[in-house]
Order: structure tokens, then C-alpha cells, then sequence
């Protein structure tokens, strides 16, 4: 990786990001949007279903709040580290949940979400950490 | 002072984070997150949901203090956290580049807040010889609120006793105009 290029526009990143969201795509039905974001709010890349995602421009740093929030919480009733954060909606849901060590999330709306959703984006931001080897590349480990 | 919420707003790297870990009587809530893009500040992480910290004046009356993300990005977290805040401390850097651009761009985005309550800037590492910088700030904050001065400091944020002069500054301003204003 280029030490100054931002994380976000990294390469190799995007194209490990790119492979993963279009394995999730593949097996949830109810996606209406699924994104990979860094820690600090920035879209590495993102893929849309027919469903349609929600007109908003802001789910990156939305997510980077959500998870950021969710660790706060479990910090403070010291109950190990946050692997996701979830919020059920009336018409649909939002996951976010991270990528192994790696300051990146994987986030994804869904209509609503069913049990086979939640666990399809467990394996694929297991899949994607385990794609970008952190002790290779310094920047992208959690600071 | 109805409701005792002050707000720490400014630009990343200003300090707000800093700074209320100087003032609080607690542990400071934080969502720190990996910095992931050096080219625009160099520092390891940034706030990307708030700060929280207290203090206590008393068995059943806190202060109350919150830090804003400083990026625009997160403009959601400013228009959730300044809803019941009375007081707004901006802060920003002398280091960055046009500092008066800042304070107004952040004065701006909170000026319900100032209007309603009341507001202090505080500037971070000033150096001898930046001459002309607080009356660019003050100029800058007269613009975004012309009907009345804003006091502006220069400080540390890393130090308690400074950053409670500017807090009791903020507090003065906003008993003053309580005290000035016109009963409907």
C-alpha cells in the first residue's frame, strides 16, 4: 500500500472489498445495500440490490458513530470488544458489523434482515479480514 | 442556566477531546476511531461519535459536557447533540490553515446554540507573534453573530485551570444575556 494514499482508496482494499459485498449480494436476498467503510467514516466501496437503498449519503459515518457507540457501551460495562451492532427497524434493519482487526466495517441495510443475513455477513467480514493479512500492512490495523 | 449542556465543536485536531478530558469530574465517554486518512491530520484516531464528560457542581446538578466530531461527515452528531445544549465552546487551532475560516464555517453550524445560550472560542497553540490571528477570529465570529461580542481565548487545552477560566467565561456570557433578555 502507498503510505500516503488514505485507506479508503487503497487498491488492494477496494478490490478485497469489492470480492466480498458481491459474495454477500449473492446470498442475501433481502440486501438493499451493503458497504465496507473505514473506522473513521470513509466508503471504501459499496454494492446496491434492485431492492433499493435508502436516499442517504451519510451510511459510512453512520456506521463509524454506530460502532463506535457500540464500543463505549461495552467498554464501559466491560464486556470484552464489539464484533457488531445491530438496529431493527419497522420496515427493515442495519448491521455493522467489523472486519476482523482491520479499522473497516462491514455494514448492510437489509428489508429486513432474516437469520441467514446476519450470518452470511459474519462469514464474509470473516473472509475479508482474513484477505487483508494485517501483519503485512501496518495501516490496516486498528489503532 | 436552565439546562446545564455545553457543546465543544470545532475542527479535528483542535482539541476538544482534550479538553474535556482536562474539565471532567468522570472517566470521559469516548468513540474514538482509527484515523485512516493522515493526509488530513496527523493524528492516530479522530471522535467520530462524541465525548462525554461531567462535572459536578453539586448532589443533584451536573454540568454537562460533549465533543462533536469535528468532520463534516458527521453533521448528523451535530444536529442530534446541540438540541439541548445552552453553551457552545468552539475551538480551533492557530496551527491550521486559515483558523478564521474554521471558526465560522463551525460557528455557523452551531449558531442556535450561541444565539440561545451563549459561546466562547477558544484558540490552541497560539505562538508568539501571531499577531494579527485574534482579530481575525474576532472578526470571523462577528460575522456569523454580529448583535453581540464573542470572548475569545487563547489556551491550552491540556490545562484544567485554563479551560475552566474559559468555562466560567461561557457561563457568564450565558447568565448575561438570560439576565438582558426581554420578558415576552
Amino acid at each position: 500500500m502507498n503510505g500516503l494514499a488514505p485507506l479508503h482508496r487503497d487498491p488492494r482494499v477496494v478490490e478485497a472489498a469489492d470480492a466480498a459485498l458481491a459474495q454477500l449480494a449473492e446470498r442475501c436476498p433481502t440486501l438493499r445495500i451493503a458497504m465496507i467503510a473505514t473506522d473513521d467514516g470513509f466508503e471504501v466501496t459499496r454494492v446496491e440490490s434492485a431492492l433499493g437503498a435508502p436516499d442517504d449519503d451519510r451510511l459510512a459515518s453512520m456506521a463509524s458513530t454506530l460502532i463506535a457507540l457500540g464500543d463505549a457501551t461495552i467498554r464501559a460495562l466491560a464486556l470484552g470488544g464489539t464484533s457488531h451492532v445491530a438496529i431493527a427497524g419497522t420496515r427493515g434493519s442495519v448491521l455493522v458489523r467489523r472486519v476482523g482487526d482491520h479499522p473497516l466495517t462491514l455494514v448492510a441495510v437489509f428489508a429486513p434482515a432474516t437469520d441467514v443475513d446476519g450470518k452470511a455477513a459474519r462469514m464474509v467480514a470473516a473472509g475479508l479480514a482474513a484477505a487483508l493479512a494485517p501483519e503485512a500492512e501496518p495501516a490496516l490495523r486498528r489503532a | 442556566m436552565p439546562e446545564h449542556v455545553i457543546l465543544f465543536a470545532g475542527p479535528m485536531g483542535a482539541g476538544k477531546s482534550t479538553a474535556i478530558r482536562a474539565l471532567s469530574d468522570i472517566e470521559v465517554i469516548s468513540t474514538e476511531a482509527t484515523n485512516t486518512d493522515r493526509a488530513g491530520a496527523d493524528k492516530d484516531t479522530t471522535t467520530v461519535g462524541l465525548d462525554y464528560g461531567e462535572i459536578d457542581l453539586g448532589p443533584d446538578e451536573k454540568v454537562r459536557l460533549y465533543g462533536v466530531p469535528g468532520q463534516s461527515r458527521f453533521d448528523f452528531m451535530w444536529s442530534i447533540l446541540q438540541e439541548r445544549a445552552m453553551g457552545l465552546v468552539v475551538l480551533v487551532s492557530a496551527t491550521m490553515p486559515e483558523p478564521e475560516r474554521l471558526v465560522h464555517e463551525h460557528l455557523s453550524a452551531f449558531a442556535p446554540v450561541a444565539r440561545r445560550g451563549g459561546v466562547v472560542i477558544g484558540v490552541t497553540h497560539v505562538e508568539p507573534g501571531m499577531t494579527d490571528l485574534g482579530d481575525r477570529i474576532v472578526q470571523a465570529a462577528h460575522a456569523v453573530i454580529p448583535e453581540r461580542p464573542t470572548p475569545v481565548f487563547a489556551l491550552d487545552a491540556r490545562d484544567p485551570q485554563q479551560m475552566r477560566t474559559l468555562l466560567l467565561s461561557l457561563v457568564a456570557d450565558i447568565e448575561t444575556r438570560i439576565a438582558m433578555a426581554v420578558p415576552s
